[in-house]
């Protein structure tokens, strides 16, 4: 402010806050006292104007401590920040501010009793929520005696926290959970009770309404408040929330079926895509019911081993040499039929299943391919989880050591995606991998996102290139393009390529044209099972001689 | 605080308030009295679309004040364009100097995310107005 501010600039200032503030001329008169502050204050009626702080602290009502407290503040020498009780024990907090031309402020502010925390629930050591347990008493004792006027529950939680603490690491994700629980609790009424049922799963019961449209409305400014970019030891961090609504007593009475269906509507606000608020509906019930049905069957079918592996041959063209298989899983299940490995190993990434099933889907694999004629090589995908969630590098060694296979014959699918989820550890383990002597091939590549850099971030031995461009479903022209494109990029980078999904004689002509000289596809066989290889083997070293294939440009 | 390291946050929201005299005179004065009192400095630059604003002072004192402008309901769709050590207070002057930048010529929301051309054009406007408050 100008130096020759008016004398009252101060005094609107304090008027246009919205909290309680007194406002102290230089002599010590009182100059203002908002309403807020008188209200707080306990005072009767308006003080008159030109009363002393002391006359105004004998007409507030204060506990006796409170007023020497209140006294020392008034001077600009003493602590600038106390916590006092009113006479009946009510608990605010005064600070003092100081202004120009020797004036103070002494801003109140009423200390709730943690509006979020009701005495039933205990406190989570991190953020001061109620947590699980505490949550589920408070919601029962709720749901008992508000039978009559329902309830709603928000259950929300951090789109992909777990990035932000495996990159920021544990302490920079523990300090945003315990600041978003503080944005949580400052957001909410003091009837609402807020907890942090796990990691980084929220939720709030909100006592006095079953209303959807109202509910949303309180989602979704949440979901807008507490994602807003947090300053946590100086670095800015943004997070992305999903959020789910149950109601009672319409999606549950009691407080552990309305949690579960809280949480399967914030499961499907995520599975459409995160940053999503859903409400309970009774088909995520049955899906979800279908879902753990799907679960139990797929548990079983490992334990059981329903699984089989099937083979399909990559082939140099050239020559119509056949170079290798690529394994792939097939379930059967006994009610349903085959069951499409697109529906399967999401769950089975999910459900932590994946590790497991990828490890023997290695052995299975290395252990056929030791009963193929020398050269043929095996090609085995692996799911970006693994990578992170089971030890690949160790279930790839125990798989070549107990079947005896030569590293060389065992080539390792990778897509891009795994490439984005965790790049130093997937490029890590691949360097390992590679160094024993194991092949990398980029599997589906084209889809997704593509980057020319991703090729460059490691040595790959093969460019599968994706189905897409080979089939014409994205127009003859531009595929072929595509093709010509990444057979070049390849053949610069010193990476072999390969068509995928070649099924008719033309297809095969455009990719021979483009300059790819191996393909897999129906053209050369469907994915067949391990009984059938032999004849496959066999019918392509026939026709192998009859071409006269050339050894050496065959050799991979 | 000449010599004293400080810490700078910039960022640019969207108005909830529209252009409201009212609304935008509590803010101010609320983050006067805040920023006075936690030795904060700054410029709050505003239109009726958004607000792009610049703190500066202690690391703690930023943050505190950066999370309570996030509770704010009255703007949202917030983005921080820089946040770190600085080696000077660039308005140290102002408590929270406020400019209107209605008029500024290619001023549209969201901001370009360049913090050096918000800052230049928030220097501009300051001098422009040599009755901007919170000094």
């Amino acid at each position: 402010m100008p130096t020759d501010e008016p004398a009252d600039e101060a005094a609107s200032l304090l008027a246009a806050l919205e909290g309680a503030a007194l406002l102290l001329e230089a002599d010590g008169s009182l100059g203002l006292v908002t309403a807020e502050a008188a209200r707080l204050l306990a005072l009767e009626d308006d003080p008159p104007a030109g009363l002393g702080l002391p006359e105004l602290l004998d007409r507030a009502r204060l506990a006796p401590a409170a007023r020497a407290a209140f006294d020392r503040l008034a001077t600009p020498s003493g602590p600038d920040e106390a916590r006092l009780t009113d006479a009946e024990g009510a608990a605010f907090a005064v600070r003092r501010v100081a202004l120009p031309h020797r004036r103070l402020a002494l801003l109140l502010r009423p200390e709730v009793a943690v509006p979020a925390v009701c005495p039933l629930a205990r406190p989570d050591p991190l953020t001061g929520l109620a947590d699980r347990t505490g949550f589920r008493e408070a919601l029962t004792a709720r749901l008992a005696d508000s039978a009559d006027q329902g309830l709603g529950l928000l259950m929300l939680d951090i789109d992909r926290f777990r990035i932000v603490n495996d990159t920021l690491g544990p302490q920079i994700g523990d300090r945003l959970l315990a600041t978003l629980a503080a944005r949580l609790r400052r957001a909410l009424r003091g009837s609402d009770l807020a907890a942090r049922l796990d990691g980084d799963e929220f939720a709030v019961m909100v006592a006095d309404t079953s209303d959807p449209a109202e509910l949303e409305g309180l989602a979704r400014r949440l979901m807008d408040v507490l994602g807003r970019p947090y300053l946590i030891h100086g670095q800015p961090v943004t997070v992305g929330l999903s959020a789910g609504i149950a109601r009672a007593p319409q999606d549950g009475a009691d407080a552990d079926s309305l949690v579960r269906r809280a949480a399967m509507a914030l499961h499907a606000a995520k599975a459409a895509g995160r940053g999503r608020c859903a409400a309970f509906t009774p088909e995520m019930q049955s899906r979800s019911e279908t879902r753990r049905r799907m679960e139990t069957d797929l548990r079983r079918a490992f334990a059981l081993r329903q699984f089989v592996l099937h083979y399909q041959p990559e082939v140099d063209v050239s020559c119509a040499r056949l170079l290798g298989f690529e394994a792939l899983l097939r379930w059967r299940h006994p009610a349903l039929g085959p069951v499409s490995p697109a529906q399967f190993v999401p769950l089975a990434e999910e459900i932590g299943l994946i590790a497991p099933i990828g490890a023997w889907v290695l052995m299975t694999a290395c252990r056929e391919a030791m009963r193929w004629p020398d050269g043929l090589f095996v090609g085995v995908n692996v799911s970006a989880l693994q990578f992170e969630q089971g030890d690949l590098l160790a279930a790839v060694g125990e798989a070549l050591r107990h079947s005896g296979l030569p590293a060389h014959r065992l080539e390792i699918e990778v897509t891009e995606s795994a490439l984005l989820t965790n790049p130093e550890t997937t490029l890590a383990t691949l360097r390992q991998l590679r160094d024993q002597g194991v092949r990398i091939a980029m599997d589906d590549f084209g889809t997704g996102y593509s980057s020319l850099t991703r090729l460059q971030s490691f040595p790959f031995d093969k460019i599968k290139i994706d189905r897409s461009f080979v089939s014409g479903g994205r127009g003859m022209a531009e595929g072929r393009a595509i093709v010509r494109a990444i057979t070049g990029l390849g053949t610069s980078l010193g990476m072999r390529t390969i068509a995928e999904g070649v099924e008719t004689v033309e297809q095969l002509d455009a990719v021979r044209d483009e300059g790819c000289r191996e393909v897999q596809g129906y053209l050369f066989g469907r994915p067949a099972p391990a009984e059938e290889l032999e004849g496959v083997i066999a019918r392509f070293a026939s026709s192998e001689r009859m071409a006269s294939c050339p050894e050496p440009a065959c050799s991979a | 605080m000449p010599g004293t390291r400080v810490f700078r946050l910039i960022y640019t929201s969207r108005s909830r308030i529209g252009g409201e005299a009212a609304a935008l005179a509590s803010i101010l004065a609320t983050a006067r009295a805040n920023n006075a009192a936690a030795g904060v400095t700054g410029v709050l630059l505003h239109t009726p679309d958004g607000f792009a604003q610049v703190l500066e002072g202690s690391l703690s004192a930023v943050g505190a004040t950066f999370e309570r402008i996030q509770n704010d309901p009255r703007h949202g769709e917030v983005a921080v364009l820089e946040a770190g050590p600085a080696d000077a207070r660039l308005f140290g002057g102002w408590t929270m100097a406020a400019v209107d930048g209605t008029a500024a010529p290619d001023l549209a929301w969201p901001v370009a995310a360049d913090p050096a051309a918000l800052l230049a054009l928030l220097h501009g406007l300051l001098a422009a107005s040599p009755d901007a408050a919170g000094r």
